[in-house]
């Protein structure tokens, strides 16, 4: 990103300075009216290349870092759990929780199950 | 038989549904409701003493999380790396200045307004070790894992009933199956039953009307929509979905996404993915990943659906036909 920003810099200069020139000198040579178009041509190029280099970024910036994090002292930070996993049962549910539960025989159909907005 | 047990979790309806040749199994149900009360309380942002609000208030210093969140946290890596940073779960200001401040049954109709909009930070400002499962957030940042987390319990829900038998969970829409039988080996007395789950796709709003039904052998499907759980702010409608381009409620012309994938974590992932990139960049992206299938019902009305879908869709005749045949 930092190359493209300086090339993108030196274009917008080299531009500047053509065009002071411009205001001093009389200039009707073709070439250099071509090579103007030519930086400007340029300069669009370098605005998408930048754009892409962001949108590149986008991607490169969605991933965490890894590696040592803090040191021993630090990590005395510990949430404070009752057990390692979530072992069955771990914490039972309130009891007014209002849980329906239906047995069915084998050949019955299984029960059809909804995706909706969540 | 067919076990199945319903009960509110997560802030939805859950189901969780158990077939198994073994009558007394059907016992395992009982305990479902209790996992998601247990995992609700670790990632839950809307209690205080969660293990989430916990790392929260301590961002900008190290600290050290349990196995369960490190898992969840790197799920939600995950799907921010496989998404472009679309899908992250540090949107959790973002969803505070949306006005998504308490949970969705306790949210007022005229949701406050938060201060001002609030930009979503990079991934690449978190500092993970992944060894020794030590988290250190940037002071300032606050997580939100949202439907990552209930994606996660429904798919751990039914890994702990696969020991039993075949087994489904739904939990408010993001669904997670199985369909192997750890019995059904060589010498086993039990035959599987060839019959897939059924898991209809809901047409936009409240209705309980269908637009397909889908027969699913495993895997996950998951739906991300505007169309429910919205509220207002001032004259605006606004939605938990937020762009993290924007750090606002992502504004597309897809108004529901549906993905069937090979788990419910790429599912959940991949329908938020779709609703926020808009129907173009979505379908490319999702031509990218052709282990999804997915179904979209954009704004206009107008329904587009990946190539594979027919390929998941029930056919009545042929599953007549299968069911009751065993291997």
């Amino acid at each position: 990103m930092t190359i493209t920003i300086i090339v993108m810099t030196m274009i917008v200069m080299t531009i500047k300075r053509m065009t002071d020139e411009r205001q001093t000198i009389s200039c009707k040579n073709p070439s250099l009216a071509g090579f103007k178009w030519l930086l400007t041509a340029l300069s669009v190029a370098g605005t998408l290349g930048l754009w892409q280099v962001f949108a590149g970024n986008r991607d490169q910036d969605s991933r965490v870092n890894t590696g040592n994090v803090g040191n021993q002292q630090t990590l005395a930070n510990e949430f404070p759990r009752v057990e390692a996993g979530v072992p069955a049962g771990f914490r039972q549910f309130p009891p007014d929780i209002p849980v329906k539960i239906i047995v069915a025989e084998a050949q019955a159909p299984r029960p059809l199950a909804v995706t909706r907005s969540s | 038989m067919i076990g199945q047990i319903t009960f509110p979790a997560m802030g939805c309806q859950v189901m969780a549904v158990l077939d198994t040749p073994d009558p007394l199994a059907i016992d395992a149900l009982r305990e479902v409701p209790g996992w998601f009360e247990a995992w609700e309380q670790r990632f839950s942002r809307f209690r205080p003493d969660s293990e989430l609000n916990w790392v929260n208030r301590q961002a900008g210093e190290p600290v050290r999380v349990s196995p369960e969140f490190a898992e969840v946290f790197e799920l939600a890596c995950t799907a921010a790396a496989w998404t472009g940073g679309l899908v992250t779960p540090a949107v959790h200001d973002a969803l505070r200045a949306a006005g998504y401040q308490r949970s969705f049954q306790d949210l007022p109709v005229n949701a406050q307004p938060g201060n001002t909009w609030q930009a979503v930070p990079l991934m690449d400002s978190i500092r993970w070790d992944p060894e020794r499962k030590v988290l250190k957030l940037p002071a300032g940042m606050h997580l939100d894992f949202g439907g990552s987390a209930k994606g996660w319990a429904a798919e751990q829900a039914v890994r702990r009933l696969e020991a039993f038998g075949e087994a489904l969970v739904d939990a408010g829409g993001d669904i997670a199956m199985s369909n192997l039988m750890p019995s059904s080996q060589p010498g086993s007395s039990f035959t599987r039953r060839r019959e897939p789950w059924r898991v209809g796709i809901a047409a936009p709003g409240e209705a309980d009307e269908l637009m397909t039904t889908l027969a699913l052998w495993s895997g996950g499907v998951a739906t991300s929509g505007r169309d429910r759980r919205r509220w207002k702010q001032g004259v605006a409608w606004r939605h938990h979905l937020i762009d993290p381009r924007t750090g606002r409620p992502a504004v597309t012309d897809v108004l529901i996404a549906t993905v069937i994938a090979p788990s419910l974590s790429e599912a959940e992932a991949a329908a938020k993915c779709l609703l926020i990139a808009g129907s173009r960049n979505g379908m490319d992206w999702l031509d990218r990943n052709p282990q999804l299938a997915a179904l979209l019902i954009l704004e206009t009305g107008s329904v587009v659906t990946s190539p594979n879908l027919p390929d998941h869709q029930w056919k009545e005749l042929e599953h007549e036909c299968q069911t009751g045949s065993a291997r």
